[in-house]
């Protein structure tokens, strides 16, 4: 075993001491093994994301965005009950004393400037907001509804790698493990709109249910290309497939492999935005049709819930486009010189990058947000049904063909501890040909598609600036 | 694109969009039968926001009504005060004994302003419909320009939206001396802006996609349900009371019209809600011109201010004293359409009626006939096509 | 058929990328600039509303000084929010006596600025109606010289209740009060509400003596009580004694402050 499972084991063995560990050793096991680490560095990067998208969408719309609550307060509130023993007047001073150092000084003001406070005043706001739960709302159902959310969203982190070292738990089924724990969202979403006893939010539960039913199978699709290519649904191993052993070890990444497999990670990419719900495929929340659709009657600690639940998500499409298609942890230059360097600073170096690459994407879906209108619920029907699954299917035969005409396959580099697998025999030759090929034909149809069908009203071209 | 509302069972759901939803514009009231995600019917519910201007308007003297229609549309305060002004001196020429001449420069600004006053009425109505279909960024971008028209004018007269600047007889204060170059760089500036805002959002195939073969009013329905203005232009109908019923200098300008020509293409039908946004936004290029051919017509101020060319204002105190009898109704193009008052005169300082007749009023009137049939999120995207101001149809 | 499915594709994408563009302009533009320097929005309040040419239609001023009590502004205004009243002085020259405008009526329309023959009124730069932004305050009636006289709930009520009156019904003791309210620079008197302050060392400075009033207060009611308890135990004991009856203890008033009654100008 070569995950987190054989720490889980240990300690379990250690807390029952010489019998048998029973369930509850095993439960407390995973807990401090698996589950605190990852809240612990999930949860700050979620709600970090959300000032950091505040931020953007300020910078966008040319606005400033939150900077007036900085970190004083709560440091001052740290000072205050750390040094609780002696008068208010020395804890005063500590903490002038304390801030009058030069870096500490710089750090605040940039910490207001950014707004870092407002994580902590929302914690409270919403801790200290009424637990409303309304009179025509399933009580059960309505309490449930959060806490699925949030489970939905943290489950499938446990067979993402996160380091060479550090997985939770290498399924050989990790991929589709991820998707199906994701799907319990739907059933959290659907019971957050029909628990409310609103119209409003039942029918943003609806929207969300047949959007999310819907677009697994696009995001099923675009995974199964992957696993076609690599030939494992293990998603360390896909990683370790990823392995290249030259300078640019980026040119291992399946992205980079082939058109097709390139065209399944924007599927992916935007399946999943779906799947989180975000702009322009928000119909669930539609602000401005729905109010707020699934989450309209839910207050205070349960819509933080939710909201935490839709920025875990989008980490969690952010590390799943990452781990199939850009490498998962592996650095763009030089991974092989990484994987020799020591343990702990290697395992410190694939988490940074690991985080880098996963907060790329967050930034990327957080630019689409403040830049695209929402879908209406039919558009996003057809294009789930008529444009992706089309797509998909049309890169499912691209990459069969390419492996075909690669005429088999051949054991590839070890990485690491992972062992060799098999992987498409292509070559360089095969490689740029794959890439040529099926560019030149998709050029060839856009030009003669374009052509025929790409007239725009000339009124149109003047407004944008071209034209007469 | 209209979709039959089919539930086995007949049954519907009852949705009130309205008064405090946030797309509604105000405090406009949908109440929407809907079957699932298709509206099987609306029925708009005004009168949240009436505050009986037309019967103040019995009350209070010629002059003092203006500050008045600043509120009836306050998006567009300086083409609302035109409209009544334009009345006013239709009445008082009626009789030439108390005919007034408005004089030319006083004219010119008129134009100017209304012209500058469409240019931000449309920045709302076209940010605030790309808000409505899910996109926040582009009405920010839109609210920023509509702050420049506003810096404009609270240079002029000292207010940003209910600006009583026009009034009986020209204009209540002269430009100042900067005003003209200050415009002119604003308008350069705001075609550059412009073009960005339409990358961004108008050509947006997601926007138009929304947008197109929604709520689709054919010449015919738009002429019969009484539409105006830029509503009844998108449905492909060549009129606009500047050009083809000149007031002012209007008639001096040679107006382009721009007209809904099916913008979206295969996708669209003329008379959709793209075209009617499209046509706002050719509006507003057209107004972009007029104000730059103004600026030239523009006369140097002169040093009295009743001077018949470079004055702002004429003498109308004893004509408003003793106005002539009768009854007056007179119509201008305001952004949302024509805006006609219907004004009855007994001969006293005092109106005995003051009538207004709004383009969001019979805009809002068309609601439940568009909006059978669609998809509940077309709904706030048809209403901000219509652009409707809500203290406009209730008044 | 399949043309113009990829020609929808293409031109989601085109629209997509040229979306993303735009806004990662705007983005590049703003974060290069440091704190949102082309942010268009003020940070008001910290960042005081900038005013916008010299014609700012604020809140109303009248100069008394000049003013002829010829009721134009009355007349021009839609909304009815003055109240005035003319005097004769030693020489029969008209003055005015009292001048209210209710600027929780006005519509800062202007035309009553319009009407002015003597140019007496006018509209300031101030626009502010939030106490906390430049010291002005929420007042609902205001008097032409913007006194400042601090009030409290009681004094408001009368205020209220006499500046609705017509100045000749006025009893002697009410223009007695009214006028110890009075503005030092200016002989006119208009409610005004609320209890708040013109600028914060005012402020500082009427908490100041409102301590001293309660310190002051307390002693003599401590004083008192220590009297009070004094002629019990005097009383007890004459009782005691069977003598002549208690002295009654002493009433002690407490020093009363004069009435702050030098205001800033506007």
């Amino acid at each position: 075993m070569s995950d987190l499972g054989y720490a889980v084991d240990a300690l379990a063995q250690w807390l029952a001491g010489s019998g048998k560990p029973g369930w509850f050793a095993v439960l407390l096991a995973a807990i401090t093994v698996w589950v605190l680490p990852m809240l612990l560095v999930i949860f700050p990067i979620a709600s970090l994301g959300q000032i950091f998208e505040r931020k953007i969408a300020a910078a966008i719309q040319r606005r400033v965005g939150p900077n007036s609550v900085g970190l004083d307060g709560p440091l001052r509130f740290a000072f205050r009950m750390l040094l609780c023993f002696l008068p208010r007047t020395t804890q005063d001073k500590a903490f002038a004393t304390f801030t009058n150092l030069p870096g500490i000084r710089q750090f605040l003001r940039i910490a207001k400037s950014l707004g870092l406070g407002q994580l902590a005043a929302d914690g409270v706001k919403m801790l200290g907001k009424e637990d409303l739960i309304p009179a025509g709302a399933d009580g059960i159902v309505f309490r449930l509804a959060p806490y699925l959310a949030l489970t939905g969203a943290f489950l499938p982190f446990c067979v993402v790698p996160f380091a060479h070292h550090l997985v939770m738990l290498e399924v050989p089924v990790g991929a589709l493990y991820a998707i199906a724990a994701s799907g319990v969202t739907v059933m959290a979403l659907k019971m957050a709109g029909w628990g409310s006893g609103s119209k409003w939010s039942m029918l943003g539960g609806m929207r969300a249910v047949a959007q999310l039913v819907s677009y697994e199978i696009p995001v099923g699709l675009a995974v199964a290309g992957v696993v076609l290519w690599c030939g494992t649904m293990d998603l360390h191993a896909i990683v370790g497939q990823q392995y290249h052993s030259g300078v640019f070890s980026l040119l291992g990444w399946n992205l980079l492999q082939s058109p097709f497999l390139l065209l399944l990670a924007c599927v992916l990419f935007f399946g999943g935005l779906a799947e989180c719900q975000r702009t322009p495929f928000d119909m669930a929340e539609a602000e401005s049709e729905l109010v707020s659709g699934f989450n309209i009657e839910y207050s205070g600690l349960r819509w933080g819930m939710f909201a935490m639940a839709e920025y875990t998500e989008m980490l969690l499409v952010g590390s799943l486009v990452a781990t199939l298609f850009l490498g998962g942890y592996q650095s763009p230059i030089g991974e092989q010189w990484l994987v020799s360097l020591p343990v702990a600073i290697e395992t410190l170096l694939h988490i940074t990058i690991f985080i880098l690459k996963v907060l790329a994407s967050f930034l990327l879906m957080m630019w689409i947000r403040w830049t695209l209108p929402r879908f209406r619920v039919d558009q996003v029907m057809r294009l789930c049904w008529l444009t992706l699954v089309p797509l998909c299917l049309l890169s499912l035969l691209g990459i069969a063909v390419t492996m075909l005409a690669g005429g088999g396959a051949e054991m590839g580099e070890a990485y690491g501890r992972l062992p060799a697998r098999l992987q498409p025999q292509l070559g360089t030759t095969g490689h740029l040909l794959g890439w040529a090929i099926p560019l030149a034909i998709g050029i060839v149809v856009v030009r003669i598609a374009r052509k025929r069908h790409g007239q725009v009203h000339p009124a149109l071209q003047r407004l944008t600036g071209g034209g007469a | 694109m209209t979709i039959e509302a089919t539930t086995p069972s007949g049954e519907r759901m009852i949705l009130n969009m309205g008064p405090h939803h946030p797309a509604t514009h105000g405090v406009l009231r949908i109440v929407v039968e809907s079957d699932g995600e298709v509206v099987a019917n609306c029925t708009p519910d005004h009168g949240y926001l009436h505050r009986s201007i037309e019967k103040i308007g019995e009350c209070v003297e010629w002059q003092m009504f203006v500050p008045y229609t600043d509120r009836i549309d306050y998006v567009c305060a300086m083409n609302a005060n035109l409209a009544y002004c334009v009345g006013v001196e239709q009445l008082l020429r009626s009789d030439p004994g108390t005919a007034v001449q408005v004089p030319f420069r006083a004219e010119c600004i008129r134009v100017l302003v209304a012209e500058l006053n469409r240019i931000s009425s449309h920045m709302i109505a076209v940010g605030a419909m790309a808000m409505d279909v899910g996109a926040v960024t582009p009405f920010l971008h839109s609210i920023a320009q509509r702050e420049m028209v506003n810096d404009i004018f609270e240079k002029l007269c000292g207010q940003r939206l209910t600006y009583n600047y026009i009034t009986v007889g020209g204009v209540a204060y002269d430009l100042t001396p900067g005003a003209p170059d200050e415009i002119a760089s604003f308008l350069n500036t705001f075609e550059k802006e412009m073009v960005r805002f339409n990358k961004l959002i108008t050509t947006n195939t997601i926007f138009r996609d929304r947008c197109a073969s929604v709520a689709v009013v054919t010449s015919d329905e738009a002429i019969a349900w009484g539409l105006v203005g830029p509503n009844l232009r998108g449905s492909g109908v060549d009129w606009d009371l500047r050009r083809d019923e000149p007031y002012g200098i209007y008639g001096q300008l040679a107006v382009r019209v721009p007209f809904g020509e099916r913008f979206a293409g295969r996708h669209g039908a003329v008379g959709d809600c793209y075209d009617r946004y499209i046509v706002r936004l050719l509006e507003v290029q057209e107004s972009v011109r007029l104000c730059r051919e103004v600026l030239k017509l523009l006369p140097p101020p002169a040093p009295k201010a009743t001077d018949q060319t470079g004055g702002f204002q004429a003498d109308v105190k004893k004509q408003l004293a003793r106005p002539p009898k009768g009854e007056m109704y007179s119509r201008t193009e305001a952004p949302r359409g024509e805006m006609g008052y219907f004004i009855v005169s007994d001969g006293t300082k005092v109106p005995y009626r003051v009538r207004c007749r709004t383009g969001s009023f019979s805009a809002a009137g068309i609601f439940h006939h568009v909006m059978k049939g669609i998809f509940l999120a077309d709904v706030v995207a048809v209403i901000g096509s219509f652009d409707v101001v809500v203290p406009e149809i209730d008044r | 058929m399949i043309l113009e499915w990829v020609n929808d594709i293409c031109e989601g994408v085109q629209a997509f990328v040229t979306g993303l563009r735009t806004t990662g302009h705007f983005l590049v533009e703003n974060l290069r600039n440091e704190g949102g320097a082309t942010a268009i929005t003020r940070q008001y309040p910290q960042q005081p509303a900038e005013v916008v040419g010299d014609r700012q239609r604020g809140h109303l001023f009248n100069k008394a000084e000049i003013c002829i009590v010829c009721f134009a502004c009355d007349k021009a205004c839609p909304v009815d929010c003055f109240k005035m009243e003319m005097e004769r002085n030693e020489d029969n020259k008209p003055h005015c006596s009292r001048f209210d405008i209710d600027l929780s009526k006005c519509i800062y329309c202007g035309l009553c600025v319009r009407a002015c023959p003597t140019d007496s009124l006018s509209m300031t730069q101030a626009f502010e109606l939030d106490p906390k932004i430049d010291g002005a305050r929420f007042l609902f009636n205001r008097n032409s010289e913007q006194l400042d006289v601090h009030f409290d709930e009681d004094d408001m009520q009368r205020l209220h209740r006499l500046s609705a009156m017509p100045r000749a019904e006025l009893s002697a003791e009410d223009r007695d009060w009214l006028a110890a309210r009075v503005d030092s620079r200016g002989q006119h008197l208009i409610g005004m509400y609320g209890l708040g302050f013109y600028a914060p060392e005012e402020k500082a400075r009427v908490d100041e003596e409102r301590e001293v009033k309660k310190k002051a207060k307390d002693a003599a009611a401590a004083k008192a009580k220590a009297a009070a308890a004094a002629a019990a135990a005097a009383a007890a004991a004459a009782a005691a004694a069977a003598v002549t009856p208690a002295v009654t203890p002493a009433v002690i008033v407490a020093p009363s402050q004069p009435l702050k009654d030098d205001g800033g100008g506007a």
